[in-house]
């Protein structure tokens, strides 16, 4: 039997802190930031700007590593990773969205879900049937040999985040998803991540401005400063 | 790996005027590449044919004693049968065989050194074209008793005209002083200072007839019909003919092998220059293309496409830059050559002294055909090469930087 | 305002505007080396060929090259040697006395070459001494002789073998003496080796009956350049009406055709490498324009008149390869310079062929100013002209279209 104590932890951080020294001053982008993230949230991480959200969001991303402190991915420390071991790792543990370029311009809809897949060596009519029905699943099968410059914002966004599905990773992180989109269209986005993240059990971490993302998340972390001002779970 | 090929080639098609750019400049390169080999080799070429063709042709044949010490008893045993022999084997164009002897040219005026040919008119001309060469008087067609053909030079120096006497001086077989009276017959100007300054030309019939010397042969000249034959024409004559010296143009006249060597080491310095011009424009292509697709590459390195596959897709998309140019400045290079190789390229448009001069000066670019592919492969290794420092350049990418807009 | 705007213009986009100065620059290098390369080895032909034999200037009694014979000898003035070598550049001033003989030993004859010269001052042209095989040097004052081993061998001659020459000497004098062989003398063209006699000035000009004569007064120079403007000089000292003063253009006039085809085909090459570079900067100047479509859109669409848009991208594109020029130039100076003085030597396969020949095997780099300047130039030029496709396409430009492609 499953208590909410036996989910896993997805993220932990620990005493994370990150200086910058390329400007003459060094800059403390983030001090004592300790941060846990379990399987299955939906949740939002805000902030203005210099408030360090960006910097943790690359270092949860394994983009960047913090000058001091820990972070853990489903496990495993990241912080020590070497550059190349790095790029394996988020390619089969973590999944992006980011708010525009998602998609490989030359590539169609399906062929870019599949590139993923085929990065990590997939076998080829897994990958294939796997796209499609990921396409289906958010009604986008139609196009799916159409290139990402003739798809709207919202579809192109819907394909970066099937792409990152598709790779099965323990978590999606979504760097302002909706910035880029008329109301509807994010709308729809939203409500898409919404029911992977409940019928698939998908984690979401978002960053962002969006009020209705934040809304819809049901926890949110405020930065201020550098460190975590709130940490705010809804029901 | 397939897919990288598939996203390298379309890469390849999406910024078209890019891609024309380095297809272009690869063309170009190719294209100047043989150029420049065809000009050059088709120069070397005919400053060689120059010197082949009036002086010291192909081949020549002598007893091995008579180069060390010009003594005129060193005649070829059975010269004019061997000549005649040769001049059967259909390698060999034509034959002429020679008796020398060295002395001296006296006129009036003055005297001077000269090598003494005595030759068969009819085969000397077939294998020197001296009868083309005439600047005044004929080619022993007339009716002179003791004909003479010198230089013009010479002839000034001597101070003397057509029909002039001059007397010939050598020693004979016995090392006695002999000599005869010459009438001038004709002048004759080549590219050679030797000949035009120090040599006389007489029949052998005369130079024999004085010198004692019966059918006595020195020399014979021979001018293949096909000079990629020469080789093998070297090696049968030099094992058929043991006790003689065959030598070939290279060792008789080394200023050619100089000269040769001489063009070639400079060629290799021009070729090296434009190789690296044309590297130094693909970089600055490429590294444009790289820099225009920074967040493009970040986003590749975020969702986890490693270092090693970014690098290879910017290699891969060159290659298949090269891969359209390639053939296409081939394909020119090979009209260009065919067409000048028929029309020629007159150098004496671009300069009168090459006029006066009476140097054969249309030259036709020649181009052997393995080069075509080894220029288009010596190109192609160096637009690959450069790629590698914007390839590099691309995986120096920092995600991060590439991709965040706040 | 205009320039302002360019100048700023140019360093917006740092990296580009350095990837295209960096790549004009290299072209001007480039090309100064090519050209740099090719006048070197146009100034060693000359140099070389010279040096084999005539010298770069011979100074004869009035009449002489048309008719060289001995009575055409002169007695120099005193001071005439001294006074060329006081000249500005000159190396040295050689002395000859030149005719012909008929030499023999034993049963053997054949005619020579005897050139009357004084070894130290023969050294600085034909190098006497270094094409010595066997046996010693002659000094000024010997009685012996070098020859040719091509000569000594047909003559079946040894070091230490007495030659006998004879020959018609000044105003008809006979000419006949005996000489020791001191050394055998071998040079690249056959034609020297089987034919010269070395002999020292006095020695000849006693055999001939010539005492006091020299035939020619052969200049030699370590600096090309300074050819015309010594010939001039010697022309203001000597009387012209007794002495000709000429030039090795008049002496060799075959060189003068030799290095004009080079110079053609050099031409041809520098052309070639124009093309490539050019292309190269088109590519540039395309890109440039592609990338920047949308400001240029914007720029339009705000109001500013097409001509005043071009006549801003010219300026940037001035300055832009007015600076590339500049730096190529600038450094190609000292890399030119430096290989002027310490040459490259060639690949080892060539060497033989070079040294039979007593010829260097090395690559020479020309120092004239004349390479670097006009290089300079030419690039300088090919980036204005290739301008045209930028101002072209903003005259050409739909602003919308450009500011919609542009991204």
């Amino acid at each position: 039997m499953e208590t909410t104590t036996d989910k896993k932890i997805v993220i932990e951080t620990r005493d994370i802190a990150k200086v910058y020294q390329d400007a003459k001053i060094p800059v403390r982008a983030l001090k004592d930031v300790d941060l846990e993230i379990v399987e299955g949230e939906f949740t939002a991480i805000v902030g203005p700007s210099g408030s360090g959200k960006t910097t943790l969001l690359n270092i949860i991303g394994g983009l960047d590593n913090p000058t001091s402190g820990t972070i853990k991915v489903a496990g495993k420390d990241i912080s020590k990773l070497k550059e190349s071991e790095r790029i394996d790792f988020r390619l089969h543990n973590i999944g992006f969205v980011f708010q525009q370029y998602n998609l490989i311009p030359v590539l169609t809809a399906r062929e870019n879900v599949e590139f993923i897949m085929l990065l990590q060596k997939k076998p080829v009519h897994e990958m294939r049937a796997r796209a499609l029905h990921l396409l289906e699943e958010v009604e986008l099968k139609h196009k799916a040999n159409v290139r990402p410059s003739e798809l709207s914002g919202g579809q192109q966004q819907r394909v970066a985040v099937i792409r990152a599905l598709a790779s099965q990773p323990k978590f999606i992180l979504a760097d302002e998803p909706t910035a880029n989109l008329d109301s509807a269209s994010a709308a729809n986005l939203l409500d898409m991540m919404a029911r992977m993240n409940q019928e698939e059990g998908m984690t979401f971490i978002f960053s962002t401005h969006d009020q209705r993302v934040i809304d819809k998340a049901r926890r949110v972390v405020t930065l201020e400063d550098g460190m975590i001002k709130s940490d705010e779970v809804r029901s | 790996m397939k897919m990288m090929a598939t996203i390298a080639w379309r890469n390849v098609w999406r910024s078209r005027s890019r891609s024309l750019v380095v297809i272009g400049s690869i063309v170009v390169g190719i294209w100047a590449l043989i150029f420049m080999l065809g000009f050059m080799n088709g120069f070397m070429i005919s400053y060689i044919n120059g010197a082949i063709k009036h002086e010291i042709s192909h081949i020549q044949i002598h007893k091995a004693e008579f180069k060390k010490d010009n003594n005129i008893g060193f005649v070829i045993p059975d010269g004019m049968n061997l000549a005649r022999t040769l001049a059967l084997d259909s390698r060999i164009q034509a034959v002429s065989p020679r008796s020398i002897a060295s002395g001296m040219i006296s006129s009036p005026r003055k005297s001077g050194g000269v090598k003494i040919y005595g030759i068969i008119p009819e085969s000397e001309r077939s294998v020197t074209r001296h009868d083309s060469l005439i600047t005044e008087g004929s080619y022993f067609k007339s009716n002179l008793k003791n004909p003479i053909v010198i230089g013009k030079e010479l002839a000034n120096t001597l101070k003397v005209k057509l029909n002039s006497k001059v007397v010939l001086t050598f020693q004979d077989r016995e090392n006695n002083l002999v000599a005869g009276a010459f009438r001038l017959a004709g002048m004759l100007e080549t590219t050679a200072p030797m000949i035009n300054k120090a040599t006389a030309y007489i029949r052998m019939e005369d130079l024999n007839r004085i010198a004692g010397l019966q059918e006595g042969v020195h020399e014979i000249a021979l001018f293949v019909e096909n000079p990629e034959s020469e080789t093998t024409l070297l090696t049968d004559l030099r094992s058929a003919q043991s006790g003689l010296l065959v030598e070939s143009w290279r060792e008789i006249a080394p200023e050619l092998e100089l000269f040769l060597s001489m063009t070639d080491s400079f060629l290799w310095v021009l070729i090296g220059i434009i190789m690296i011009a044309l590297i130094f424009g693909i970089i600055n292509t490429m590294l444009m293309a790289v820099l225009e697709r920074y967040r493009e590459l970040g986003m590749l390195m975020a969702i986890g496409m490693n270092k090693w596959r970014i690098f290879m897709m910017i290699v891969i998309e060159t290659i298949f830059l090269s891969l359209v140019g390639g053939p296409v400045g081939i394909l020119l290079g090979l009209l260009t050559m065919y067409w000048l190789g028929i029309e020629g390229i007159d150098l004496s448009a671009y300069s009168e002294g090459l006029r006066e001069y009476g140097y054969s000066s249309i030259l036709y670019p020649y181009i052997e055909n393995s080069t075509y592919i080894h220029v288009a492969a010596g190109v192609i290794i160096t637009a690959l090469l450069g790629a590698l420092y914007p390839a590099y350049k691309a995986v120096q990418l920092n995600p991060t930087e590439a991709l965040h807009t706040v | 305002m205009q320039i302002k705007m360019a100048w700023r213009n140019i360093w917006r986009n740092k990296r580009r505007t350095i990837i295209t100065i960096v790549s004009i620059a290299f072209a001007v290098i480039l090309s100064s080396i090519m050209r740099s390369m090719q006048l070197g080895s146009y100034e060693r032909m000359i140099d070389n060929s010279v040096r084999f034999y005539t010298g770069y200037i011979q100074v004869h009694k009035l009449g002489y090259w048309d008719e060289q014979v001995l009575d055409n000898a002169f007695a120099p003035p005193r001071d005439l040697q001294s006074q060329i070598e006081s000249l500005e550049g000159v190396e040295a001033a050689v002395p000859r006395l030149e005719s012909f003989a008929l030499a023999s030993y034993g049963k053997r004859t054949k005619g020579a070459m005897v050139i009357g010269m004084d070894p130290e001052k023969e050294a600085h042209l034909t190098g006497v001494e270094q094409k010595i095989t066997e046996g010693s040097r002659v000094g000024l004052n010997d009685s012996r002789v070098l020859i040719g081993s091509g000569l000594a061998d047909y003559l079946q001659m040894k070091v230490g073998d007495t030659l006998v020459l004879i020959s018609q000497g000044y105003h008809g004098v006979n000419a006949a003496g005996k000489y020791a062989i001191a050394g055998l003398l071998e040079f690249g063209l056959p034609q020297l080796t089987n034919q010269v006699v070395f002999m020292p000035l006095p020695a000849a000009q006693y055999f001939y009956g010539a005492e006091g004569l020299l035939t020619a007064m052969a200049v030699v120079t370590d600096t090309p350049k300074k050819v015309a403007a010594i010939q001039e000089a010697i022309l203001r000292e000597v009387d012209t009406t007794a002495y000709e003063v000429m030039g090795w253009k008049t002496m060799m006039p075959e060189l003068i055709q030799g290095i004009e085809i080079d110079n053609i085909s050099g031409i041809i090459m520098l052309l070639l490498l124009y093309l490539v570079i050019g292309f190269g900067m088109f590519g540039t100047f395309l890109m440039m324009t592609k990338e920047r479509l949308y400001e240029f859109g914007v720029m339009l669409s705000v109001g500013m008149h097409r001509s005043k848009l071009q006549l801003l991208i010219f300026s940037e594109i001035v300055m832009l390869a007015a600076i590339a020029v500049l730096t190529g130039f600038l450094l190609s100076i000292p890399l030119i310079e430096y290989y002027s003085r310490n040459p490259i030597a060639l690949p080892e396969e060539y060497n033989t062929a070079f040294e039979k020949f007593g010829i260097e095997p090395i690559y020479a780099f020309s120092n004239e100013p004349i390479v670097f300047t006009s290089q300079a130039w030419v690039v300088f030029f090919m980036a204005l002209v290739l301008s045209a496709y930028p101002l072209y396409k903003i005259w050409k430009m739909d602003p919308v279209t450009a500011m919609r492609e542009g991204r």
